[in-house]
């Protein structure tokens, strides 16, 4: 395709780290699989963005965006515990072709989710109406499933884009809720390049009925009044300038103003609960899972008979996970309340296959059949996630495992998956707070945290070089927690002639050939990859007249460096840690003698650690280099030694010995 | 339009003969519901071991129904073997279905089978029709979508269904090749004798006929294919539809008994007259009136005809936006399009056409298909191979192309979607095919000038000019990163080298070449050395070979030629020397196909160094893969060499 070429020609301005050339690939295709209908995570997990402070006096809000919002109010009114209607009127003036996404407005809707009405106009700059919305302009399509996704979210959706700008748009919709796990949250800076005019948020609770919500980054903290038969709370911003992004910055939820709400008490198809803790919230999970862990004799049976032989709760586990692994996979139907119900243990059992709610409760189910009782865990899955608030007790989660406490310690698995280990949370689920549903309720529990130390790779390579600088290199590698992730996926999902189409995509070296290669994968708590590879090498090491120049680090270099920012505002965010040791063994064509060799080097920071050492003793080079890496937060003026210690390792790695050639 | 208007009243003469037919004539090659045992023991695929799934056999037969109205009906009967996890996937099925405001389709008859061997014994598990989901994905659009039960490692899953169309004149596609290896897939189609339709077959891979007793007047046509490896996706192609195998149907003729029999497909001669009439292509170019003062005024006052072919060029970017969309006919009229300053492909280039031959010159609209649209067979005038129109103009002996949809594009250069093989001029009597071909090719141009000091510190300035397409694609990224932030990602260090003070020259102005110059700064080791190794291509060169697979089952097209010319001067200190240097050299791509050209020369204490590499071609076929790949191959070993100076000996 020509954009690859173009892609490869641009300029690389991207400012993104990528330590690790196997961390630029995530071959996962593992789906987020509690219902997609969460729209209001959507809007907490856009990535890392920092806000741009405002201009002393006189506020701008034109620099720097493509839209304003001129004025945007939503009223969220309770009609009671089990419905509650949203009205949103937004004005928005569209100031460039960059603004016009902001013309098109999207409602999402499924079978606990009405939407009442959808209203637009738009008008040019003079203010002089250019056109109504008419009902036949308004789309409605599936929400964009995948194959594997049988789900009844659907979006309507509207576009009033003009061609002159500026432009405004006014749209008015309402919705009706009828699914009460959710309430909204307000996020008025909702998108990068936008400022706001004005913005508005009120709930209007029934008189008894009490709301909970959380403030963060706002000008004005909440005004409280009341109706004859509603209490009102209502919050308010202004002048809101655009967002800007600054390499390594926090997630853009920490730093905007938002009003997150949730319920104390709510009701969803009949079924009560309550929000006010995390304990009553395990208890409303505990309800809709009531009575669905019920499993056929014959499944029964099965298991009674796989675990005849042994009394060890581990291999008993073993058995099980291996069991459901061979015989289930993951498909995702999710309609009405079944986004947040699983289907039944006996329904998986027949038909094999199942959401992650569902497997988690068959795979609960089929354990306590075998004498092994264990909880399920909601968590919000993916990688790069933020974490869940935790003092507000809300619906944050988008996936579900299952926890086994056992003696020693604590077991976590994966039930959507057929071949993850047994324990191994990695990426996804690793490192973040779960909520245990227990029979006493819910209860915040830490996942398995993957650190530096867990998540390695360990190289070594021997080169044989000739005297054109041509030859050959045998390398093993072994990758352990995180850093193994993206091997594993390799071997699970691509097959052979794929893996070695991804091994030339992905392996930094100038000119070279794949002879021969091998993964390998040790399944375990600590799961752990071998890949071994030979390679043919092209001019590994560089000829110029009589002189040889070699660059030691063969396969690991640091690449990229993030653009400087001349006053850095916020933190210094990273999020992965991990330790890579290479050791790069040459052996070189006789007839040389050295005449450079690089000093060793190392640099200490609070970000990590590097240490590269070049040895040459008569033909052979002996390269060694140590990265760790750390994750953590740090002050916003640290940033410029975070660049100059990557900088730092960019030129250590290009590092060269050189040799001349003896004269006979 | 509704097929029964043709067909309601042949019905009734019709039933008896089609009825007495049998459904699909001599056997279909498997028996629906009855698996192999040889099926389910195997392991692997032996012709590619890595496979997840295996079609077994995919089979489709089509047929016209003659009912109170005329249905095309096609069933489909699919079985695949699982061989891996990663192979799950393909047991969820989606059928499309597609619907307009007073056509259909229908999907019936969903059955299906997974079955496994348990214990040497064939365990089989139905789908259940509760487990059937419908989903309306847009109004033209919906799906079926179901999942097999029970599929594990191993297991062969079966399904059909019939999809009842109403759409007679469309007989979809075949496609013999997925992106798992396929066994067996046949395909017939019994068509009564008033339709003549054409097969135009893709891909690279030969038909199988069996030696058997097959009767076609009786059965249908038949075609099959057997043993087909997976469709792989590859870098530098268009569209991986062009290389796959597959059967395509066009509907020539229609002969309805007592009329006279109706050109579907014609000769070109035809349907560019067809065309010229047609209310949303033609009839719009006649229709000249609302632009006519502007296209005086601009005749008026530019006499030469390149100029108002400029000025009428500008004027349509500027007044009217592309929408994006794509299609050879307008939605409405141009003036409506003109009046809302915005419009799909062929509102914006039939405007352009519109106004230039208001101008007196000899302009023409041209049909193209774009690359992501595939390839267009030119055997066949087929309007539903194009999606995209342009406009040509004639100059004295000069032809033009032009497309006014991207505001970035000088007159004369198209945009690299539509750069896919020819285009058909459409002008009544003189219609003919014209080259697509790039105008101009990925032109960069890099000239640097760099002090370097005994420390190893080197300071000095760049400018990268660039044109052509090369222009194009930064003019595109400055664009949308916006000029500060673009000038802000700029400014930073990256590994030796520091860059300062970026300035662009010429951004707005696509008619010139885009300038981007810097300073540029680099520390040396902070001592004296005698010796200082330096790789003169300054961060510029070519690190990895981009063609690194050793096969290439497919075309590589870059789409546009490319050149690319590095040329850096370095000052050295006076009390060094040039030690050693890379030599120059020059390497060749057969045909002229390209060159890679580099030089050192050096001149009192300055050394230059010129890296040039031309691509000449903008596609190669496979066999001259291996050359390519040699080429860069050898540009990139040469980037790595270095300079070596040399402190020179006191005397």
């Amino acid at each position: 395709m020509p954009s690859n070429w173009f892609l490869r020609k641009s300029r690389q301005i991207n400012t993104e780290v990528v330590a690790n050339i196997t961390q630029a690939y995530t071959l996962s295709t593992r789906i987020l699989n509690m219902k997609r209908k969460l729209y209001t995570l959507l809007l907490l997990t856009f990535g890392l963005l920092a806000v741009q402070a405002e201009a002393q006096h006189k506020i701008d809000l034109v620099k720097g965006a493509n839209a304003i919002v001129k004025l945007e109010e939503t009223v969220f009114t309770v009609n009671s515990a089990g419905s509650g209607t949203t009205r949103i009127k937004t004005i928005i003036t569209i100031l460039n072709e960059s603004g016009k996404e902001h013309a098109r407005l999207q409602v999402a809707h499924d079978r606990l989710n009405k939407v009442d009405y959808i209203k637009g106009t738009s008008y040019d700059l003079a203010g002089k109406k250019i056109k109504s919305l008419k009902s036949s302009e308004i789309k409605d399509v599936s929400a964009g499933a995948g194959d594997n996704e049988i789900l009844d979210t659907r979006v309507k959706y509207a576009d009033m884009a003009h061609t002159v700008y500026p432009y405004t748009v006014e749209y008015e919709y309402q919705t009706t809720s009828s699914n009460m796990m959710f309430y909204p949250v307000w996020v008025p800076l909702a998108s990068s390049k936008l400022s706001v005019e004005k913005a508005t948020f009120q709930v209007l609770m029934p008189k008894g009925m009490k709301l909970r919500y959380r403030e963060t980054n706002l000008q004005e903290k909440v005004k409280q009044s009341a109706t004859a038969t509603h209490d009102v709370y209502s919050w308010e911003v202004q002048n809101l300038t655009p967002l800007d992004t600054e390499p390594y910055g926090p997630f853009m939820a920490e730093v905007i103003p938002m009003v997150r709400t949730a319920p104390a008490d709510f009701e969803v198809e009949g079924y009560r609960g309550s929000m006010e803790s995390w304990q009553k919230y395990g208890h409303f999970i505990n309800q809709l899972n009531a009575g669905r862990d019920v499993l056929p004799e014959a499944t029964k049976q099965k298991l009674q008979a796989l675990t005849a032989d042994t009394k060890d709760p581990l291999a008993k586990i073993d058995k099980v996970y291996n069991y459901l692994q061979s015989n289930t996979r993951y498909v995702s139907i999710q309609l009405g309340l079944g986004g947040w119900q699983p289907l039944e243990a006996g329904f998986v059992a027949s038909k094999g296959y199942g959401d992650c709610k569902a497997l988690t409760n068959y795979t609960q189910a089929m354990l306590k059949e075998v004498g092994v009782p264990s909880f399920q865990a909601l968590i919000r899955g993916g990688e790069n996630e933020p974490a869940i608030m935790t003092d507000f007790p809300s619906s944050q989660f988008n996936h579900v495992v299952l926890c086994v406490p056992l003696q020693q310690d604590t077991l976590w698995l994966e039930c959507t998956s057929q071949n993850e280990s047994a324990g191994f949370s990695g990426s996804f689920t690793g490192s973040r707070k779960a909520l245990l549903i227990t029979p006493e309720g819910g209860k915040l529990v830490n996942t398995p945290s993957y650190t530096a130390a867990d998540n390695t790779e360990h190289r070594t390579v021997k080169v044989k070089l000739d005297e054109n600088g041509n030859g050959t290199a045998n390398v093993i590698s072994r990758y352990t927690g995180e850093e193994h992730e993206t091997y594993r996926d390799l071997i699970h999902h691509y097959a052979a002639e794929e893996q070695r189409k991804w091994l030339y995509s992905n392996i930094k070296v100038p000119a070279f050939e794949v002879k021969k290669f091998a993964f390998d994968l040790k399944k375990g708590r600590q799961p752990e990859v071998t890949e071994k590879l030979e390679l043919s090498l092209r001019q590994c090491a560089t000829l110029s007249g009589k002189r040889m120049f070699l660059t030691p680090n063969l396969m690991n270099k640091w690449t990229t460096v993030p653009n400087t920012v001349e006053k850095r505002k916020w933190e210094v965010v990273r999020n992965s840690a991990y330790t890579n040791v290479d050791t790069v063994v040459y052996e070189m064509p006789v007839g040389y003698t050295l005449e450079f060799k690089p000093n060793d080097t190392e640099y200490k920071t609070a970000f990590g650690t590097y240490k590269a050492t070049t040895k040459v003793d008569g033909q052979q080079v002996t390269y060694i280099r140590s990265l760790q890496m750390n994750k953590g937060r740090f002050s916003p003026d640290t940033y410029a030694k975070m660049i100059e210690f990557m900088n730092n390792m960019l030129k250590a790695d290009a590092q060269q010995v050189v040799f001349v050639k003896n004269i006979p | 339009m509704k097929a029964n208007f043709y067909f309601s009243i042949l019905a009734t003469l019709l039933i008896t003969a089609w009825y007495s037919q049998p459904a699909a004539g001599q056997s279909i090659p498997v028996k629906f519901g009855k698996v192999e045992e040889s099926e389910l023991a195997m392991r692997t695929y032996e012709k590619d071991t890595s496979a997840a799934a295996v079609v077994l056999l995919d089979f489709g037969y089509s047929q016209f129904i003659f009912g109170h109205e005329v249905k095309l009906e096609t069933l489909r009967r699919t079985r695949i073997k699982i061989l891996k996890k990663s192979g799950y996937d393909w047991a969820n099925v989606v059928i499309p279905f597609y619907n307009n405001t007073t056509e259909k389709e229908r999907v019936s008859g969903i059955k299906g089978y997974t079955y496994n061997l348990v214990d040497g014994k064939i365990i089989k598990d139905k789908l259940e029709p509760a487990a059937v989901f419908e989903e309306r994905q847009t109004e033209q659009k919906s799906v079926k979508k179901f999942t097999l039960p029970n599929v594990k490692e191993g297991s062969v899953i079966e399904f059909e269904y019939t999809v009842s169309s109403d759409f007679i004149y469309t007989l979809r596609d075949w496609e013999f090749q997925t992106t798992i290896p396929t066994v067996w897939s046949e395909f017939r189609a019994k068509i009564p004798q008033y339709f003549d339709y054409k097969f135009l077959q893709h891909g690279y891979h030969p038909l199988h006929t069996p030696q058997d007793k097959y009767d076609p007047t009786l059965s249908g046509y038949r075609w099959i294919m057997k043993d087909l490896p997976a469709l792989r996706e590859e870098k530098y192609i268009t569209t991986l539809t062009d290389y796959q195998s597959r059967l395509e149907f066009e509907l020539e003729n229609l002969h309805v008994p007592g009329e006279t029999s109706k050109k579907m497909t014609g000769e070109w001669d035809d349907v560019i007259y067809d065309l010229l009439q047609s209310e949303r292509f033609g009839s719009q170019l006649n229709r000249k009136g609302f632009f006519k003062n502007e296209v005086a005024a601009i005749v008026a006052q530019h006499k030469a005809p390149e100029q108002q072919m400029q000025t009428i060029y500008d004027l349509v970017k500027k007044s009217m936006k592309w929408n994006g969309k794509y299609g050879i006919y307008t939605t409405g009229s141009l003036r409506k399009a003109f009046e809302n300053r915005t419009g799909n492909v062929a509102e914006v280039n039939l405007l352009l056409t519109a106004m230039l031959q208001e101008a007196g010159l000899d302009a023409a609209p041209v049909l193209v298909s774009t690359r992501d649209y595939g390839k267009v067979f030119k055997g066949t005038p087929l309007l539903s191979k194009f999606n995209y129109i342009i406009a040509y103009l004639k100059i004295g002996n000069k032809e033009y192309l032009l497309d006014a949809t991207d505001p970035l594009l000088p007159a004369g250069m198209l945009p690299v979607r539509s750069l896919n093989g020819e285009g058909r001029v459409v002008k009544q009597k003189d219609d003919r095919w014209v080259a697509l071909k790039p105008e101009g090719t990925y032109l960069k141009f890099y000239n640097g000038d760099v002090t370097i000091n005994a420390q190893g510190e080197i300071k000095g300035k760049a400018t990268e000019s660039r044109s052509g397409y090369s222009a194009l694609l930064m003019r595109k990224t400055i664009q949308e990163e916006g000029e500060d932030k673009y000038t802000e990602q700029m400014n930073r260090e990256n590994g030796d080298f520091k860059i300062s003070k970026p300035a662009i020259v010429n951004l707005h102005d696509p008619t010139k070449k885009l300038d981007l110059s810097y300073e540029l700064t680099a520390n040396g080791n902070g001592q004296a050395n005698s010796i200082i190794y330096l790789n003169p291509m300054m961060g510029q060169g070519e690190k990895e070979n981009p063609f690194k697979l050793n096969e290439r089952a497919y075309p590589v097209d870059f789409a546009v030629p490319i050149d690319e010319t590095y040329i850096c001067r370095f000052t050295i200190p006076a009390d060094y020397e040039l030690e050693e240097s890379p030599k120059s050299t020059r390497i060749a791509l057969p045909n002229n196909g390209g060159t890679f050209t580099y030089m050192v020369e050096k001149q009192g204490n300055t050394i230059q160094v010129l890296s040039k590499i031309i691509i000449a071609k903008p596609i190669y076929y496979a066999q001259e893969y291996p050359h390519l790949k040699e080429f860069y191959a050898q540009v990139v070993a040469k980037h790595a060499e270095q300079l070596v100076l040399k402190k020179k000996q006191a005397n």
